[in-house]
């Protein structure tokens, strides 16, 4: 970001490459829409190009721009009468997370086709509260640590790590079904 | 890229949340259209030549910045520069003033040396020519401080050029062995002896001359007689405006009285009007109540 603010265009195009499809699909899950997904994207790489000027660095790249998508998407879910979903967490309703069955490799037998199960889990994932969601999306997508999520969502450590923790946990139990 | 978050204990083991995220992927291929990809990107272009172009037209554009402290410079130059230009002038101006009355001090002082030295008939007159210099000195210094920007040289001149051709009429009579009749003559006499005399030059004093030339020729005298006449008048009623100014009234009677001994009686009480305006409250004495216009 730095060599792009400093007049190299070849260097946003390397950022842009190595986060545009990880950006989009993190705003698409996130979004549900394809076309608002487009419209937001664009606008999150256009404020990353009018911010050039500015910029300095104080956090990771990927953890600012993960922070832009994510004021973006509280914008929009604020315009949408649901920003309720951004700022209540759902994890005490469920209680402690439930022990966890092994892991899938642990019981291969148990798989009956790894893509019908990739797709399962996307469908799962949308279905998780929007903050569970987003954790696990700023993990899986961004490949951000629980400290760069809670930086990038606004939240505390534990509220970020108790997304996280949840969110798997969800989606375990999704997978559970189809083993 | 740092590594994906690991949650501890009760949280997935690392290995189930990597083949969770590795399920994910597979699972979510979506991307952004191309057509978005090259919209950015052109966007991401353009800002940076926008940028490239609003630092060169900074460049070029360097005198706007300084167009302004520029001109408000040449202002307050060209204003310090005038005031200055005026204020030398009205210096020269009060310079010149005071060189005149300097000069006039300076005749005036010469005269009553040369009267008390050399012209014994001419001191009779002593006190109408005291006070004749007198008036000039006051005059001059007068003017000096009331109006210090009106005709330095040629007004202060007029008085002295009247004293001076008195001075050298009566040195003149008194070469020609008449001191008595001058002594006894009166004021007006003097007066009219002025107005006679040839007008003595700017820079060299008409004693000089009259002493000079004692038995000047008759004939070239009267050649001059009238030219004489009509600068004599002239520096009367110069003096006579002059003394209207003055604050002294004793002088402006002095004044009215020289007048009215030259003959020029219309003047005269032209004169005595305007003393009257300006000094109402003054008693007018014996000798100039019966001064009228014709």
């Amino acid at each position: 970001m730095l060599a792009y603010r400093d007049g190299d265009a070849a260097a946003f195009e390397g950022l842009y490459a190595r986060h545009r499809a990880k950006l989009f699909r993190y705003l698409l899950r996130q979004c549900g829409r394809r076309e608002q997904a487009d419209e937001m994207f664009q606008e999150i790489w256009m404020s990353v190009i009018r911010a050039r000027s500015n910029y300095e660095v104080t956090a990771k790249f990927t953890t600012w721009l993960y922070r832009i998508a994510h004021n973006r998407l509280v914008d929009s879910y604020r315009a949408a009468g649901r920003l309720a979903e951004f700022e209540v967490d759902v994890l005490d309703d469920q209680g402690d997370p439930p022990d966890y069955p092994a892991s899938a490799n642990e019981q291969p037998e148990r798989l009956v086709a790894r893509a019908q199960l990739a797709g399962r889990l996307v469908a799962a994932i949308g279905l998780l509260p929007t903050t569970q969601r987003e954790a696990f999306l700023l993990a899986a997508e961004g490949g951000l640590t629980v400290e760069e999520i809670a930086n990038a969502t606004a939240c505390g450590f534990e509220t970020a790590k108790s997304r996280l923790r949840y969110a798997y946990a969800r989606l375990r139990h999704e997978l559970e079904d189809l083993r | 890229m740092s590594t994906p978050a690991s949650p501890k204990q009760k949280d997935l083991p690392e290995s189930a949340v990597s083949e969770l995220h590795t399920l994910y992927r597979e699972g979510a291929a979506d991307e952004p259209d191309a057509m978005l990809d090259r919209r950015i990107l052109d966007a991401a272009r353009s800002a940076l030549h926008d940028d490239q172009t609003r630092k060169a037209n900074h460049r070029t554009s360097w005198w706007k910045t300084w167009a302004k402290p520029a001109s408000v410079f040449a202002i307050m130059i060209l204003g310090i520069s005038l005031s200055w230009n005026v204020m030398d002038e009205q210096e020269r101006a009060m310079r010149d003033e005071m060189i005149s009355a300097e000069r006039t001090h300076e005749l005036a002082s010469q005269a009553k040396t040369k009267d008390t030295r050399t012209a014994p008939a001419a001191t009779a007159q002593a006190p109408m020519q005291e006070t004749a210099t007198k008036d000039a000195a006051a005059m001059a210094e007068k003017k000096q401080g009331v109006a210090p920007q009106v005709a330095p040289v040629a007004e202060p001149q007029a008085f002295p050029a009247r004293q001076d051709s008195a001075k050298s009429e009566a040195s003149a009579t008194g070469s020609l062995s008449k001191p008595s009749a001058v002594a006894d003559a009166p004021a007006e006499v003097e007066l009219r002896k002025a107005v006679a005399a040839p007008p003595p030059p700017i820079l060299a004093p008409a004693p000089a001359a009259a002493l000079a030339m004692p038995t000047a020729d008759a004939s070239a005298e009267r050649a001059n007689k009238s030219s004489a006449k009509r600068l004599a008048s002239t520096a009367l009623s110069k003096e006579s405006d002059a003394t209207d100014d003055a604050a002294n009234p004793e002088a402006w009677l002095d004044q009215i009285r020289k007048l009215r001994a030259a003959g020029r009686n219309a003047e005269a009480a032209q004169s005595l009007e305007r003393f009257r305006k300006r000094y109402p409250n003054v008693a007018l004495p014996d000798d100039l109540l019966g001064v009228k216009a014709p």
